[in-house]
């Protein structure tokens, strides 16, 4: 397009500022040194200066909730000012955009938009020229791109609405592309002239929806919807869907076509400036966040949360409902309702005892209970958004339309202070009520506790942790002592037992030993040789005073006493086992 | 049984009071099962069932909503039955309250939904068969009800299944009587790859003749 330009027109090389000079396209248009006295001014600077001063406030902003209404402000703010400021653009006003659309890649997209919105906000109405050199080639952009050169020739009117269309497909260019690459990856499963025309019809559709943005939000869900229908009919009766028309491939087609739309159109229609939709997330959210102190028993939802699974699944359940608002297509979002309808199931179906599935008396308590505990982002722009715009098959009459019913039956009974969710429908009086609206009345001890441990999961299981390790380790040490215990017995046992045996022995030696004992000289003998052995031995255990050998001389002492004590009478070989037991 | 849950062609409410006997209804009807603390449970919720029925060698998917008969949700149920092509009212025919809640249910139904068809399904019948408890909703009574507002009644037990499948295949059969729902039924059944399944149901459509 750029080459076939340079071709055609020869003026359109010289320098803008009409220096005489050639310009160049890496400069838009202009010469060197005219570039430079464009861009280096103070001006310019003071500009930068105040844009790094927005993203630093919206860094500053975290999330989207606070993020997207400072947008649709502006958006407003730009809707006001393009009709009284289309007049007065002028060259020279559309300079400081363009500079902000070649910026170097250096720059974040960030840092781009927070740009762009500055200018709008200062009226600059050269959004139309900017996308045209804007270095955002998305192929499937072309058809804006296209449209946005047309209209710069046509009217004030017609310029201002579609300044407005093109704005989110800038906003959102990381999803518009991924939706782009996987629709298209969708379509090489087709033949030639089945996606050709697949894409052909989400072009001029979505061509058609930007182009008029004077419809309100429901002629634009029943454009999509005829959209839907036309495109159902096209793919069963249209000759380029030969072969494709089975069931399995009709829904394909349809689901993968609803996708690609509905992220491409998401920034322009969902929580849309013309409707209440802003206003009413945050009264439900707001309603949400007062009802804080609800539990589980007082909505009658049989989720009991002490049980390890139970948390588990409620926590999954809740991970879910939040996520909604991150998907852009209405499937997906209703993917998410379905997500976390089924861990609610599970939730419940632990809870209960005798482990029957959970009917929809138990269901709709708990996924109220679920909502309040979540309060998921947007929740009401979420749920208009996929009434709005999703296939009608989808919540009509399946499974994903009946957990979506209910949780359209939820919003609405929690957003409902006549004939929803009031002090008789949880069972209180209207004093006690009011009493824990007004923050006069707290949920009883017992109960924050429950809310306490509900709150932080790994502590808990941290501390039920560290009190099994603390008993494991008292009755680790417990047996020890007893080990030890055993041992010492053993030892004092095979002691006695050995004493026993030892007298058992002595007196049947003694009583052997009479008979024999006759010879005089014979006990003599032994009698004088043994008492020095005998000394010896007591004597050695006296200085030493340990028991390591102490068996072995038991043994011997013993052994020997007894032999002498049938002898000499001496007093029974008491004094080793007392040495002993000391020591012990 | 290997549908897609989200592939319905007519959508079938359940009201009716909290512990009256709706969640055993459709269990019984699409698990053929009366879950009397059994441990054997394939499903995770008993809110919500399809189940293909044949009707003349059409097929009929039936997709049961099981509602929340709390009254403190009554101000919503008006979400529930948003087309539906049917509504199964359910009563505990040992319970007079049940019968007197049913008719609000039917008030509330047919000022939102004109062309919805209403179902009388008095359940637990089997209590009074056995005689664990007595009848105090008269059949008389509730068939001149029927008659009046031109709804079906049958007494039921979802614990022997008495009249259940009768019960459903009578909606799947009027529901096909219906040539608007026919022709639709038509296109499902043409595109549905499903062939050889009718023998099975032979018998069951018998009931639906009488």
């Amino acid at each position: 397009m750029q080459r076939r330009g340079i071709h055609v027109d020869q003026s359109e090389l010289l320098c803008k500022s009409g220096c005489g000079f050639y310009g160049n396209s890496e400069w838009q248009g202009y010469c060197s040194k005219c570039w430079r006295e464009v861009y280096q001014q103070n001006q310019i600077n003071l500009d930068h200066e105040y844009a790094k001063k927005l993203q630093e406030q919206e860094n500053l902003a975290s999330g989207r909730v606070l993020q997207s209404p400072a947008q649709r402000m502006l958006q407003q703010q730009q809707n006001a000012e393009a009709i009284s400021s289309v007049a007065s653009t002028s060259h020279h006003k559309e300079s400081p955009t363009q500079r902000s659309s070649t910026e170097p890649t250096s720059l974040s997209r960030s840092f781009k938009e927070f740009e762009e919105k500055k200018v709008q906000s200062k009226g600059f109405r050269s959004r139309t020229l900017k996308n045209f050199f804007s270095p955002v080639s998305e192929s499937t952009s072309g058809f804006t791109q296209n449209l946005a050169q047309k209209s710069v020739k046509s009217s004030p009117s017609k310029r201002s609405s579609l300044h407005q269309s093109t704005l989110p497909d800038r906003q959102q260019s990381y999803e518009s592309k991924r939706a782009s690459r996987d629709f298209h990856n969708f379509l090489q499963e087709f033949s030639e002239p089945a996606a050709k025309d697949m894409m052909k019809q989400c072009r001029i559709f979505l061509e058609k929806l930007h182009s008029n943005t004077n419809h309100t939000i429901e002629q634009q869900s029943a454009m999509v919807q005829d959209f839907y229908h036309f495109m159902k009919e096209r793919v069963i009766s249209h000759a380029a869907y030969k072969g494709y028309m089975s069931d399995s491939h009709q829904e394909k087609i349809l689901d993968n076509i609803e996708r690609f739309i509905m992220t491409r159109l998401y920034r322009h229609v969902f929580c849309n400036d013309q409707t209440d939709d802003e206003a009413q997330d945050l009264t439900v959210q707001t309603k949400i966040r007062n009802l804080h102190w609800i539990t589980a028993s007082m909505l009658d939802a049989n989720i009991d949360e002490q049980k390890p699974f139970v948390s588990d699944f409620t926590l999954k359940a809740i991970t879910a409902i939040i996520e909604m608002d991150s998907k852009r297509a209405p499937q997906d979002k209703i993917a998410c309702v379905t997500q976390c309808s089924k861990n609610i199931f599970e939730a419940i179906k632990s809870s209960k005892n005798d482990g029957t599935p959970a009917s929809a008396d138990e269901y709709l308590p708990a996924l109220i209970y679920i909502i309040l505990k979540a309060n998921p982002p947007l929740l009401k722009s979420n749920q208009r958004f996929i009434t709005r715009f999703s296939n009608p098959t989808r919540i009509m009459s399946g499974e994903d339309a009946y957990f979506f019913t209910n949780l359209c039956c939820a919003v609405s009974f929690i957003e409902n202070s006549e004939n929803g969710l009031n002090a008789a429908s949880l069972s209180l009086t209207q004093a006690e009520f009011d009493a824990y609206m007004n923050g006069e009345m707290t949920v009883t001890n017992r109960l924050m506790e429950h809310e306490d441990n509900n709150m932080c999961q790994g502590l808990k299981v941290m501390y039920q942790n560290l009190k099994e390790l603390a008993s494991l380790h008292e009755r680790t040490e417990k047996l020890f002592q007893e080990a030890i215990g055993m041992k010492k017995g053993i030892e004092l046992h095979s002691k006695r037992f050995k004493l026993e045996v030892d007298k058992a022995l002595a007196k049947q030696l003694s009583h052997i030993n009479y008979p024999l004992g006759s010879d005089g000289a014979m006990s003599d003998e032994s009698s004088t040789s043994s008492s020095p052995t005998r000394n010896f031995f007591l004597r050695e255990e006296n200085a030493a005073g340990t028991a390591t050998s102490s068996k072995h001389h038991n043994q011997c002492t013993s052994a020997l006493d007894d032999d002498i004590a049938t002898k000499d009478n001496l007093p029974p070989p008491l004094v080793p086992t007392v040495i002993s037991n000391q020591q012990n | 049984m290997g549908i897609d849950n989200n592939r319905v062609d007519c959508k079938v409410v359940l009201l009716g009071k909290e512990y009256g006997g709706k969640t055993s209804l459709l269990e019984r009807f699409l698990h053929e099962q009366f879950n009397e603390a059994s441990p054997y449970q394939s499903t995770i919720g008993a809110a919500f069932g399809a189940k293909r029925v044949a009707v003349n060698d059409k097929f009929v998917i039936l997709g049961i909503w099981d509602t929340a008969g709390s009254e403190r949700y009554q101000a919503m149920s008006r979400l529930y039955y948003r087309d539906a092509k049917a509504a199964i009212v359910c009563y505990d025919v040992t319970e007079q309250t049940s019968f007197q809640r049913a008719r609000f249910w039917i008030d509330e139904l047919l000022q939102n939904e004109e062309n919805c068809k209403v179902y009388l399904a008095g359940t637990k019948i089997d209590l009074v068969q056995s005689h664990t408890k007595p009848r105090s909703v008269d059949l008389h009574d509730v068939c001149d009800y029927g008659e009046a507002i031109k709804a079906a009644v049958l007494e039921t037990s979802s614990k022997t299944g008495e009249n259940v499948n009768d019960l459903f295949l009578k909606i799947a059969f009027d529901f096909t009587k219906d040539p608007y729902n026919f022709e639709k039924l038509e296109d499902a059944i043409c595109d549905a790859s499903v062939v050889n399944v009718s023998k099975a149901d032979n018998n069951r459509r018998n009931c639906c003749h009488r």
